[in-house]
């Protein structure tokens, strides 16, 4: 069997195993029409395809849960729902983009022992991430205006912790 | 729950109505549509989710796998049909039908 069939068998399989129950009849049904395809690169296009619509089907699965659970319309929703829905995005993508930037910090005095430095590296990168902060928020300010105020107050939280713990922890008293 | 009738939704529509009692293959629709996979398994989800396509699994022929098998039930023919007949209707599909 050639390479591009392998792969596109695996990926689907993987998509059958992974997928949401409710989803998971479609995939089984992509990977067994997998076989009826001839070519190879095209077997493996469609698979590629096939996943891209599985997972399409699985977010609006988990979006219409989400409604359920919150109490939104599953066919939209009103006006003061999608600003609290794009404030809470600007909050979960400020804490994401911070733990990341920890991440990264971290793993850097791993690999390569910054030894006394760590703490200026930590604030020069804490204000790059505010800088990162400040900008998203002009730039989404006009047509996102929820999610910019999400990111906003995320980060001035986030800058205000921050400024205590250098102050408590790194600072000659 | 409107459903987003898209020209390549419309294009499905029509495959159906070319043999209306007839399964098909979601590879045969495929080929005879043009549509990638991407694009048509959505279109079909999205009819199976608002009840206008039925499902089926073609376990006939022995010693091959089984296929999915897709077919418009009525109201799926019915709207098929009316989007066929009404041009008008379907420059302006998304916005002149909704389900329920």
């Amino acid at each position: 069997m050639a390479a591009p069939r392998k792969i596109a068998i695996k990926l689907l399989s993987a998509v059958v195993r992974h997928s949401l129950e409710e989803s998971r009849e479609w995939a089984s049904a992509m990977l067994e029409e997998l076989q009826f395809i001839e070519g190879d690169w095209e077997a493996l296009f469609w698979a590629l395809g096939c996943t891209t619509a599985i997972f399409r089907h699985s977010s609006r699965s988990f979006w219409a849960w989400f409604a359920r659970q919150f109490g939104f319309k599953e066919d939209g929703m009103n006006n003061f729902q999608k600003r609290t829905a794009g404030a809470l995005a600007g909050v979960g993508l400020t804490i994401a983009a911070t733990i990341l930037l920890m991440i990264i910090v971290h793993l850097s005095d791993y690999f390569f022992d910054f030894a006394g430095w760590l703490p200026k590296i930590i604030i020069t990168m804490s204000a790059l991430a505010e800088v990162l902060f400040v900008g998203a928020v002009i730039a989404l300010w006009r047509k996102k205006r929820p999610m910019a105020v999400g990111i906003l107050f995320t980060a001035i939280l986030l800058g205000t912790h921050f400024a205590v713990y250098i102050s408590n922890h790194h600072l000659p008293r | 729950m409107k459903l987003r009738l898209s020209p390549q939704t419309l294009v499905v529509l029509d495959t159906f109505l070319d043999s209306p009692q007839d399964w098909k293959y979601g590879y045969d629709i495929s080929r005879n549509t043009g549509l990638k996979s991407g694009t048509l398994y959505p279109i079909l989800m999205r009819l199976a989710d608002r009840k206008l396509l039925e499902t089926s699994w073609d376990t006939s022929e022995s010693g091959k796998p089984p296929r999915h098998l897709y077919r418009l039930v009525p109201d799926g023919l019915r709207l098929a049909r009316e989007l066929r007949v009404s041009p008008a209707t379907r420059r302006n599909g998304a916005a002149a039908w909704s389900e329920g």
